[in-house]
């Protein structure tokens, strides 16, 4: 879902650089020692993402995985995300770093809020692959609305663009879902302590 | 046992990335890559994403980089593929860009010749055609007739040299093995250095 270079109003850039650069901040003060691999670890995830795509319509789709770095990281998918970003332009000519800061805040915002719903569910007890597969699916179709509300503020009409978005994203929201169903399951396995960390405000 | 433990999701996670990066049908679709050249008084062009799959049913503009005004608009077919004319006459820089919806755009620049220089024979410059139209009554092609055949045969001849060259930049515009692994050091790389200074804090 990145959005490319020359598409978006100055006003919209500006934004989404403000955004981006608070999120980061808080991100990154957020970040213990002891969470600097899992940072890592999700960055190059979300970096590796973007190139398993989906052909849909017109145009193409690929993985997300924000919704499942939102409910790892919380507040640090910031910084993880401007990371992998920066690099996907740097090395793949994805999106450009006149938008970077845009990109940065729809997907790592929708990312946020989608793990943080899966950290809800978790931490009231419903089983772990419920929570991974609702902050997969939340975080897909959130980075959907916001992406489409970048470019509704620079001239798009929202609703149209919104549906076009949400229904290419469809097959990604399944598969982010399952994705998330096993990796949580997995992660709950693995490292049992998550669920305390689930309990405590990001 | 308990380092195992946790080194676990973190091994999975290095498998998933690495089974992604080596997995043969893996490609990006991010980035929207625009192929253009000038045929017949047309703009003939393709347009697609950088893992090769066409740009469907998306709106193409033609501008000219002088004033920034739009000369034509259409759309692209079911291949990617779109020829717009634009006219024998115009001459110039032009920019194409593509728009696949969603945020997606792709651009490319292309000159088009002066027809004129082209297709007329120069000023106090006696056409063949004119000198021997007498001698061989049999020849009955008038010059355009010709040119317009020439034209033909040189494309005929050209298009698969086209295809290949389309072909080539469709594999250098994905990304390659050493682009993604890469990447995925910087970020470990990264990783290390703020472990390291935090680390020194601490101590």
């Amino acid at each position: 879902m990145h959005i490319s270079e020359g598409v978006l109003s100055v006003h919209t850039l500006a934004i989404g650089a403000a955004c981006a650069v608070i999120g980061v901040a808080a991100g990154l003060k957020k970040m213990e020692i002891d969470k600097v691999p899992r940072v890592g670890i999700v960055s190059a995830a979300l970096f590796v993402s973007s190139l398993v795509h989906i052909n849909v319509g017109p145009t193409s789709v690929h993985l997300v995985l924000n919704g499942i770095g939102g409910l790892l990281l919380g507040l640090k998918l910031f910084p993880a995300y401007l990371v992998a970003l920066f690099l996907q332009v740097l090395l793949f000519q994805f999106g450009g770093l006149a938008v970077l800061g845009v990109n940065t805040s729809t997907m790592a915002l929708s990312g946020i809020i989608g793990g943080y719903l899966g950290r809800c569910i978790i931490s009231s007890g419903k089983p772990p692959w419920l929570g991974g597969a609702i902050a997969g699916g939340v975080g897909v179709v959130l980075a959907g609305v916001f992406t489409a509300l970048a470019l509704a503020f620079s001239g798009d009409v929202f609703v149209v663009t919104a549906k076009l978005v949400l229904f290419a994203h469809i097959p990604v929201v399944i598969i982010e879902s399952i994705i998330g169903a096993f990796v949580m399951t997995f992660i709950f396995k693995a490292m049992p302590s998550f669920v305390g960390e689930c309990k405590k405000w990001e | 046992m308990g380092i195992n433990i946790r080194l676990k999701p973190l091994i999975v996670m290095a498998v998933i990335i690495f089974s992604t990066v080596m997995c043969p049908s893996v490609a990006n679709a991010h980035k929207l890559n625009v192929f253009a050249y000038f045929e017949n008084d047309a703009v003939v062009g393709e347009a697609y994403f950088s893992d090769g799959a066409p740009a469907r049913d998306c709106d193409v503009v033609i501008k000219d980089l002088r004033d920034d005004v739009v000369i034509c608009k259409s759309h692209t077919d079911k291949e990617g593929k779109f020829v717009i004319s634009v006219g024998a006459s115009k001459k110039g820089d032009f920019l194409i860009i593509v728009n696949a919806g969603m945020g997606h755009q792709g651009q490319t620049t292309i000159s088009l010749p002066a027809q004129e220089d082209v297709l007329t024979t120069r000023a106090g410059e006696k056409s063949y055609f004119e000198e021997s139209k007498d001698e061989d009554e049999l020849l009955h092609l008038r010059e355009e007739d010709l040119l317009s055949l020439m034209r033909t045969a040189v494309r005929s001849e050209l298009d698969p040299l086209r295809n290949e060259l389309l072909q080539l930049r469709k594999e250098l515009s994905s990304p390659g093995f050493s682009e993604i692994m890469g990447g995925i050091g910087y970020i470990f790389g990264l990783v290390g250095v703020i472990l390291w200074v935090k680390g020194e804090k601490k101590s």
